[in-house]
């Protein structure tokens, strides 16, 4: 006889998210993810000086808001192209780069550690989530003192971040035509001291930690498979071409990689709102979106859309990078997904240290960038999680629509009307359910994907109708 | 133990000289884990959870000993290891028990739909709002603290429109609020309020609208490391020049925070050294009340052309304070757009001079 088991609250994710399952034979047959937060950041931006895009899209996640800052960056430059100085690309890149080391290592600390590991017994660790720690008690005690250090020097990244932001999180210093901080010698001895402490603490305690895991947890190599089809936009461009990116954007189906162009990707976008709290209608592109929300609504059961490639669903994030950059191509699984994104962080620290050496401390750092009277941009980034798309329009110097479509809106999406499940749905599929009242199984799944409810949902409206939906 | 009043002056001075940490910090473990450590509930709302990376970046003290040391943080859901109903099970203990509780709320609190733009869990099937838990625990707590504009007074999701109907946790509750403002909230305001909290037994005195007048007592342009370049008349025309942000939108002049003495992240940078605009992120009123972000505040009508710039400097907080206030949302909630007409192209305000 199947049974439903509901996590609600699911923990230790950003924003707020419920995921449902049923279960039959102790094995998870059926998923349902919902976010549980609207905000509406999009109906927001109506009407606003472009300008203000950079920071206000931030202010969607605060574990990644450098890369809305990137990504808005992106679409307004689209708009109106100017020549960023080299400076001014490597800049941003490196308060990029800092962005995803302080999201990894948080998400792997705080988000995923009390997953595997037994943490001290005082709050807010106590009560645990599960019985099932299965370190021996000397490699238990060895990773809890990496955590209490890890609590310590993940502040580290967010330093560096705010050494040409000025503040992190929510970062001024992003613009279209570069970056606001000159790279001085002081400025970049600074950043550069901090990514080598974290290089150290990645290669001695972070890597460690993770082989640690994948070893007393190896049955997480064949749970959480999920769509086995991945996407990426790609990162860290190196000049004004678009695709001129250090990861390259790309798909992975059946394994097997393929590059994509950064336009074949925007182009192929669509969302659909069949499973979603929205007014029904088609799937709608991205810069033609008008949504309207209505809660209650018949099978709806999340705030997120459902976002599509040509049709189908896709898993993003560390994994869908390092297969396509060939870096590692394992799995798909939990374990896999943990362990890309490890094997990314050091990658990260290591490009870090590389452009220091790159940068011109006397060179220019940003190009005088004005708005376009109207005009249409895209910008595409991988965010931590995965692939970014911020779609601007501008029309008489002002914000006619915004649309956000985030990495966790792929990942957590809902099912569409062909019945197709989201990749977190999908990984779900399978999982063993060894205490229906803590499973635990669940929240490992689910976090491998470093899920974000905060980012998940966003949504663009005609504004009149949100006035009457809304009061 | 440290006197309250010398506490007060170790807070405005953390940043220069001394560290919190320290000086403070033995104290406060003494105060604080007495026969038991202050019981602390952290809910979350509609937020970015930018305010509680904003915290994990405390250096005075460090993370791990507030976390240890300090506090008997009964909940917090990014950093808890229950999920789901036992995850709720701490949450209605916590109501339960509320006088015991220094509640935090990060985030604003959605309204539309009667609450559910944003549920916070589940109660007997039923989702439960963020707008009922917020109210069932802080109601009766022994103190609420709300961290980040969002929880102070709305924050960007109330922004005109305002499509969830967001309002800050001291609209929602009927008992007064500690507001420590910011977009994020700096650690240094957060830690230090809530140290004064568990020391004293009382915030660091408020000013009229709840905000610890030590952190954000002054304006960030009285305090500004460019004062100078105001008074000489040596403007910054575009973001990443070198000089006063004044003509390219600073809010310094309306805006109660220490970022210039404090700096941010390890005290090594703040937005006007980055060679941007204070956005005012601190202001009750952010963000409509300080965007666009890049236009310059409304001008000051000076009788001479060498009027004494402290003067000037002065003039343009209260008249700029009292325009926007009066001018610039009226035509926000007119739905007329910002800063002039339709076609106005940005930085070209007719209606605004230097």
């Amino acid at each position: 006889m199947p049974q439903r088991i509901v996590v609600d609250p699911l923990t230790r994710v950003e924003g707020h998210m419920r995921v449902e399952v049923q279960v039959d034979g102790g094995k998870v047959t059926d998923a349902w993810v919902s976010s549980l937060l609207f905000r509406g950041v999009e109906i927001i931006l109506q009407g606003r000086d472009p300008r203000d895009a950079v920071y206000l899209t931030q202010r969607i996640c605060g574990f990644c808001p450098g890369s809305h800052a990137i990504a808005s960056a992106y679409a307004l430059w689209a708009t109106n192209p100017v020549d960023v100085p080299k400076n001014g690309q490597l800049v941003r890149n490196m308060m990029l780069a800092a962005d995803y080391l302080m999201d990894h290592l948080r998400h792997f600390y705080f988000l995923v550690f009390p997953d595997f590991v037994k943490l001290p017994e005082v709050a807010p660790f106590v009560p645990y989530g599960t019985d099932d720690f299965r370190l021996p008690a000397k490699e238990n005690a060895v990773l809890v003192e990496h955590y209490l250090e890890a609590l310590d020097q993940q502040r580290r990244a967010d330093t560096m971040v705010a050494v040409f932001s000025g503040k992190s999180p929510h970062l001024h210093g992003v613009f279209p035509g570069g970056a606001s901080q000159p790279p001085t010698a002081d400025r970049v001895l600074r950043y550069q001291a901090h990514a080598a402490e974290l290089l150290k603490f990645i290669e001695t305690r972070m890597i460690p930690d993770m082989e640690t895991i994948a070893k007393y947890y190896p049955d997480y190599f064949r749970i959480g498979k999920g769509l086995g089809r991945f996407l990426s936009f790609g990162l860290y461009q190196k000049s004004d071409r678009a695709e001129d990116r250090i990861f390259r954007p790309g798909r992975v189906v059946d394994g097997k990689v393929s590059f994509l162009t950064l336009e074949e990707l925007s182009n192929g976008v669509t969302e659909a709102v069949d499973y979603s709290w929205y007014e029904q209608r088609e799937p709608q592109k991205p810069h033609d979106e008008r949504t309207v929300p209505q809660r209650p609504k018949g099978r709806a059961y999340s705030w997120a859309k459902a976002p599509r490639w040509n049709g189908e669903a896709y898993e993003h994030g560390p994994l869908a990078r390092m297969w396509v950059m060939g870096e590692y191509q394992k799995g798909p699984s939990t374990m896999d997904r943990l362990t890309a994104r490890v094997l990314e962080t050091k990658k990260m620290a290591e490009l870090a240290l590389e452009w220091v050496k790159e940068i011109d401390p006397t060179g220019p750092h940003i190009a005088r960038w004005e708005v376009p009277d109207s005009a249409r941009g895209v910008g595409l980034v991988d965010a931590v999680r995965g692939g970014l798309g911020h779609w601007v329009t501008i029309e008489g110097y002002k914000i006619d629509r915004y649309q956000v479509i985030t990495p966790t809106t792929w990942n957590g999406s809902p099912r569409d009307a062909k019945g197709q499940r989201g990749a977190i749905e999908e990984a779900l599929l399978g999982a063993p359910i060894e205490n229906p009242d803590r499973p635990v199984e669940i929240a490992r799944v689910v976090h491998s994907f470093d899920p974000c409810n905060d980012c998940a949902v966003q949504v663009i409206t005609p504004d009149e109708r949100v006035r009457q939906f809304v009061i | 133990m440290l006197t309250r009043r010398e506490f007060l002056k170790l807070c405005v001075s953390t940043a220069v000289t001394w560290t919190l940490t320290d000086v403070l910090f033995e104290e406060l473990v003494k105060a604080a884990t007495g026969p038991v450590k202050p019981k602390v509930i952290w809910l979350q709302a509609s937020a970015c959870t930018g305010n509680t990376l904003s915290f994990t970046n405390t250096v005075n003290p460090y993370l791990s000993r507030v976390l240890l040391d300090l506090v008997d943080l009964r909940y917090h859901p990014n950093l808890s290891g229950v999920m789901g109903d036992a995850a709720m099970r701490q949450i209605e203990e916590a109501i339960a028990k509320a006088p015991e509780y220094v509640v935090v709320v990060e985030g604003a609190i959605p309204t539309g739909l009667n609450g559910l733009f944003g549920t916070i869990g589940e109660r007997n099937g039923k989702p439960v709002t963020m707008m009922q838990v917020v109210k069932e625990v802080g109601e009766r707590a022994k103190a609420v603290v709300a961290i980040g504009v969002c929880a102070t007074h709305g924050g960007p999701f109330a922004a005109y429109p305002n499509p969830t109907g967001c309002i800050g946790v001291s609209k929602l509750l009927k008992r007064p609020v500690i507001n420590c403002p910011g977009c994020p909230c700096h650690p240094d305001w957060f830690v230090g309020t809530l140290s004064s909290l568990l020391l004293y037994g009382e915030p660091p005195d408020l000013d009229h609208i709840n905000r610890p007048r030590v952190f954000y007592g002054q304006t960030v342009h009285d305090l500004c490391t460019r004062r100078s370049y105001f008074e000489n008349g040596l403007y910054a025309k575009y973001p990443g020049d070198f000089g006063c942000m004044y003509q390219i939108g600073c809010k310094g002049p309306i805006t109660y925070a220490d970022c210039p003495r404090r700096k941010w992240n390890e005290y090594v940078n703040w937005p006007v050294e980055d060679n941007t605009p204070c956005i005012g992120c601190a202001n009750p009123g952010f963000p409509d009340a300080s965007s666009p972000f890049f236009a310059h505040l409304p001008s000051v009508k000076a009788p001479n052309l060498y009027v004494n710039a402290n003067t000037l400097g002065v003039a343009a907080g209260a008249v700029t304070a009292a325009a926007i206030g009066a001018h610039a949302i009226g035509q926000i909630k007119s739905g007329r757009g910002f800063g002039g007409s339709h076609k106005d192209k940005p930085g070209d305000r007719k209606d605004g001079g230097q």
